[in-house]
């Protein structure tokens, strides 16, 4: 998955793993960005009585590094405190939710939003309001309206939102993890498989969504919102983090937290920890910040997923085969960004330091056509700049390491006919520019649907 | 058999480490790095009780250092005689 359950130790952690972190320049207000963080894999909309929620014990952060050291320059902290009305209940409502306010509610979240920049702080909002989960058409009778009074305007021209919606990102997982079966070539595997349509392995799950919207010129080096898209200063990098206190001491009432707050999960690239990085590394790659990631350069230029594609499907991928040079165009897409010169009219590069951040030119304004396939497919907007919601990441990064972007970096290599061709559900292009139809998108912030209430779900469901 | 249990091991030896006089310790105490953007987050949470248990850990008695968790700090102390002490209450509490 994109980084849902990626690595040993943060898997038993849900509330702190990072799903799919996304920033873009919003095509609704495009004097802003949107930032967006997903939390909890996997939720499973009838997962009751006790529904899922932000951690109290958590600190959640959106980091932004404009001056590409690779360390943040700008975070917005989110921490939740969470009240229980009724204690005298097992129930999470004890009649139809109609109203954040509303007494049957028993288990509201709120939020402060914090504002760090170097060393000053800056609190943006206290006891900001999540939405209940989705639960069904009696305990949520009116979904949509509970989500809009959780938007919260902080001033500044910043927007924030947090909690549950509808999964955005889409694979097939089923396929990917049965020993990476692709699509187009599942009869071309080493162990064949006939032919089937991609299912989207996280049709009617929810997540909880942390979503910012901030003014540009609030996050660029120069406090300005640029319009040269070559120019360095146009390029931010931006990673979610959750962090927990170090000490953990268990009584028989509470769980007791002391000492500073350390990384417990961090994300940028989707698939980054996922299909980069070895098992014996993830945990540890959780834990240090991004401005470390030159130990972990030598997973992106040979990765392990461009040996293994050749050996999945004979025949398929001679030239990858024999590409033995390190992968400078992966080293630059993930941890430093593409440099002019590559592609005609883009860059988003950062700077030699490596770090793995999702970098945003937020000099180029949103597409009005969107592309899913983003950058390999003509469309500047969109992923490896930055990410947007509906981004066909999966199938981007497949073609990516399997050399279909490597003549960028060195003309003389010819990349194998497949390489344009690999998808696991959504193969993009000319005919097929939409996302699945099991996922859904709003028009405007935050952008993730609604989630789908564990009433009106059907478990199981076999449709993509 | 002793009631060493760790909550009582922490109290104890909490308040061993919080009475050695701050003088001595101002060579031998490392506070985590200050809080800022480029490392760990601050403690911004109305959620989060900011005083809360005083923890500690010791890695390695050999060095006489204990890292103390109090707050949203750590400060690692160079006390051999505490380490001996903590060590020696945490042998009794197997006995």
């Amino acid at each position: 998955m994109s980084s849902h359950r990626e690595a040993p130790e943060i898997s038993k952690d849900p509330v702190a793993d990072n799903t799919d972190t996304y920033a873009f320049v919003s095509p609704d207000r495009p004097d802003t960005v949107t930032i967006i963080s997903n939390y909890i894999p996997l939720e499973d909309p009838a997962g009751g009585p006790n529904f899922f929620e932000f951690g109290d014990d958590v600190l959640y952060r959106i980091n932004i590094d404009n001056t590409g050291d690779g360390r943040a320059d700008i975070a917005y902290e989110f921490n939740f405190s969470t009240k229980v009305r009724n204690p005298d209940t097992f129930l999470y409502n004890t009649g139809p939710i109609d109203s954040l306010a509303s007494p049957n509610f028993n288990r509201p979240q709120t939020y402060t939003l914090t504002e760090v920049r170097g060393t000053k702080q800056r609190t943006l909002g206290r006891g900001l309001p999540t939405p209940p989960c989705n639960i069904g058409p009696r305990s949520t009778p009116n979904y949509p309206a509970l989500a809009s009074a959780a938007i919260s305007d902080v001033g500044d021209g910043i927007k924030v939102f947090a909690g549950q919606r509808l999964d955005g990102f889409y694979v097939d997982l089923g396929a990917v993890f049965d020993l990476a079966v692709l699509r187009p070539f599942q009869s071309l595997h080493l162990i064949p498989t006939p032919a089937t349509d991609g299912v989207n392995a996280l049709r009617s799950f929810n997540v909880h969504t942390i979503a910012i919207q901030v003014p540009i010129s609030q996050l660029t080096r120069n406090g300005k919102k640029p319009t040269d898209v070559m120019d360095g200063k146009s390029v931010i990098g931006v990673y979610a983090a959750a962090y927990r206190q170090k000490g953990r001491y268990q009584d028989e009432d509470r769980n007791n937290w002391s000492g500073p707050y350390t990384q417990v999960s961090r994300l940028a690239n989707p698939l980054f920890n996922e299909v980069i990085v070895p098992m014996s590394k993830k945990d540890r790659w959780n834990r240090v910040e991004p401005r470390r990631d030159a130990d972990f350069a030598k997973y992106v230029a040979q990765p392990e997923l461009a040996r293994l594609l050749p050996v999945l499907y004979p025949g398929v991928f001679p030239n990858l085969a024999a590409l033995k040079k390190d992968r400078a165009d992966l080293l630059a897409i993930l941890l430093t960004g593409i440099p002019g010169g590559l592609i005609p009219g883009f860059q988003n590069y950062t700077g030699p330091n490596q770090a793995d951040l999702l970098r945003l030119n937020v000099a180029i304004p949103p597409a009005t056509s969107p592309r899913i396939n983003g950058l390999i497919d003509g469309d500047l907007a969109g992923f490896p700049n930055g990410r947007r919601v509906s981004d066909n990441v999966v199938a981007i990064e497949l073609r990516a390491i399997a050399g279909a972007l490597f003549p960028l970096v060195d003309p003389s290599f010819t990349p194998d006919a497949a390489s344009g061709l690999l998808y696991d559900l959504v193969k993009g292009g000319k005919d097929a520019n939409t996302p699945p139809p099991s996922v859904s998108y709003l028009t405007e912030f935050p952008y993730l649907d609604h989630p789908v209430s564990g009433y009106q779900v059907v478990p199981l469901s076999a449709s993509a | 058999m002793k009631d060493w249990s760790r909550r009582n091991l922490l109290r104890a030896s909490a308040g061993a480490a919080i009475a050695v006089p701050m003088a001595a310790l101002g060579s031998s105490v490392a506070a985590a790095a200050p809080s800022s953007v480029g490392s760990a987050p601050h403690a911004s949470a109305d959620g989060l009780d900011a005083q809360g248990p005083v923890m500690f850990c010791v890695h390695d008695a050999q060095r006489g250092q204990v890292s103390i968790l109090h707050g949203t700090t750590e400060v690692i102390v160079q006390d051999r005689q505490l380490v001996a002490r903590i060590v020696t209450a945490a042998r009794s509490s197997q006995a």
